[in-house]
């Protein structure tokens, strides 16, 4: 599994990530929330995002295998974005690593953001979940010409 | 719907997101750098970029809207219905103008054009309640605030109160550099006098050194043999220079509601502490600090820290705007001249705007000139737009 080489520098990138995730419920109602942290996953080409176990408990009963998801990536310096579309493949309790790169994440927003209250970072690991999404389509959001357009970039690695 | 307290959420301070979906179900995420209130049940949202959001609302035109209140940073859900499309007309040409002065601002020679607009009927709108952690006691906010104080204006000395009943008790919820144990009660007594005091006449209090008062006051007790002589080995024994000496009482206000009092002493040796900061300022400082209060409920320390920070920083920052001889010297109709000038108009169109003559313009710019001790009419400019004094002349005009 893969997922283009621009996505995957974006995901390596020391900036502080805003991040929302979007589920459309069977009777067509939308379902929004902020996420916490995306992780991806080399290997599985899968992504884990973080999101508070209260907002999971609001769809866990529209949202099925299979079901379509949306995560936006946004940078809180510059705002390079992008938008993985796919499906759901389960939720998990946070394990450890999940829990390190939680705190990774939110460290590197104090950093970046020192002088600014930062909502992300208002959250403790254990209150989250970890949604796990198979990334089909990927999306430059970045505003400019190619915002919205799909990457055509894609590699054999991350 | 779109009611007054959460009108600030469409100011664009921060950006929103718009979630749509497609006829089979996929959801889509964009990013909005504004989202405008039409009316009260009515928002836009300007399409410039946006692809696969105008298809999606092609199909289906229930869209979900999140955006951040600035005051408290709280996520908001707007959900709404596409009414119409728009490619022209005042709202149009409204949010047309604003991308363009955004844009101006930013440097950007061609920034894409506005395609429509595209008008949602509100169906409800929610605060993300569910986003916001677990309050913090007041304990621990006034402590975040104390630190801050201590840091910021030296205040190392400090103790919060709350009112605790309509009749004027006050509760101790937090102190700072006072001594531990036994003591601790015996030297929290001159702070909760003064608090009392601050709340009953709900105005700041500074008392300067009247350490050598009080023992007058407390000798003529003792030796009357009334009660409440000086007995405390905090207020009797300790050097001079070490005890308690001026103090300063600083109500705390959320808008017109009292919420908290901050009480702080120093020492003989630092007794020109308070002096540096003037009535107008902590009464200011009381106001900011009372919205903080509030905001900071729900954030873990440090960013209840930086919260409070923010606050100190900018009450003095407002201050120094207020204080500035730009308000305190000019005249109103002088001030409205230096906005006019430093916007770069003329002397003819200032006096046009304002309906006087050229002469008195130039009148007036040569008294401004020498009350602000600047040199030219770029000095000018250079000082009233970094001083941020550039506001909208034609409401300056008190005096």
């Amino acid at each position: 599994m893969s997922w283009p080489d621009a996505f995957g520098r974006f995901l390596e990138r020391e900036v502080p990530k805003f991040i929302h995730l979007a589920a459309c419920r069977p009777d067509r109602a939308l379902f929004s929330c902020r996420a916490y942290a995306c992780r991806p996953e080399a290997e599985s080409g899968a992504f884990r995002v973080y999101i508070r176990n209260v907002q999971w408990q609001r769809i866990r009963e529209d949202v099925r295998s299979g079901s379509r998801l949306a995560v936006l990536l946004t940078s809180g310096v510059d705002n390079e974005s992008y938008q993985v579309k796919g499906t759901f493949a389960g939720v998990q309790a946070m394990d450890t690593e999940d829990c390190a790169f939680l705190k990774r994440e939110q460290n590197r927003i104090r950093i970046a953001l020192p002088d600014m209250f930062v909502p992300p970072i208002a959250v403790a690991p254990m209150e989250c979940v970890s949604v796990i999404l198979v990334g089909n389509t990927y999306y430059i959001q970045t505003p400019g010409p190619s915002a919205g357009c799909p990457i055509p970039e894609r590699s054999g690695t991350s | 719907m779109l009611t007054t307290p959460i009108l600030p959420l469409f100011d664009g301070i921060f950006p929103s997101t718009i979630v749509t979906a497609s006829a089979d179900g996929t959801p889509n995420l964009a990013n909005l750098s504004r989202i405008w209130a039409v009316d009260a049940a009515r928002v836009a949202v300007a399409d410039q970029l946006l692809r696969k959001t105008a298809r999606n609302l092609d199909e289906n035109p229930v869209a979900l809207l999140r955006l951040v209140h600035p005051q408290d940073f709280t996520h908001w859900e707007v959900e709404a219905r596409r009414l119409r499309v728009e490619t022209e007309g005042s709202l149009f040409e409204r949010i047309r103008q604003d991308l363009l002065a955004v844009s101006w601002m930013a440097g950007e020679e061609n920034p894409p054009p506005l395609r429509s607009v595209f008008v949602f009927q509100v169906l409800s709108v929610r605060p993300c309640l569910e986003e916001m952690p677990a309050a913090a006691p007041l304990s621990e906010r006034f402590g975040a605030l104390l630190e801050e104080l201590a840091d910021r204006l030296g205040w190392s000395r400090a103790s919060c109160w709350i009112p605790e009943t309509e009749d004027g008790g006050l509760k101790p919820v937090a102190s700072r550099g006072m001594p531990p144990g036994k003591g601790a009660e015996e030297a929290m007594e001159p702070m909760r006098r003064l608090a009392v005091l601050a709340r009953t006449e709900r105005r700041v209090i500074r008392l300067r050194n009247i350490r050598s008062q009080l023992r007058y006051v407390h000798s003529i007790r003792k030796e009357s043999g009334l009660p409440g002589g000086l007995k405390s080995e905090y207020l009797g024994e300790q050097p001079e220079h070490e005890l308690a000496a001026s103090f300063l009482g600083v109500p705390v206000f959320s808008g017109e509601g009292l919420v908290g009092i901050v009480c702080c002493e120093a020492t003989t040796a630092e007794a020109d502490l308070f002096d540096r900061s003037e009535d107008g300022f902590l009464r200011l400082l009381g106001a900011r600090i009372g919205d903080a209060v509030g905001a900071a409920e729900p954030l873990p320390e440090a960013d209840r820290r930086l919260l409070f920070r923010q606050a100190i920083e900018r009450a003095a920052m407002e201050w120094a705007k207020r204080t500035d001889p730009f308000h305190t010297v000019l005249s109103a109709r002088e001030r409205q001249v230096a906005v006019f000038a430093a916007k770069g108009l003329t002397n003819e169109e200032i006096a046009k705007s304002l309906f006087i003559s050229k002469r008195t313009v130039t009148t007036h710019l040569e008294r401004i000139y020498q009350k602000l001790e600047v040199g030219s009419r770029s000095a000018l400019t250079r000082y009233v737009v970094e001083k941020g004094l550039d506001g909208d002349p034609a409401h300056d005009l008190a005096p």
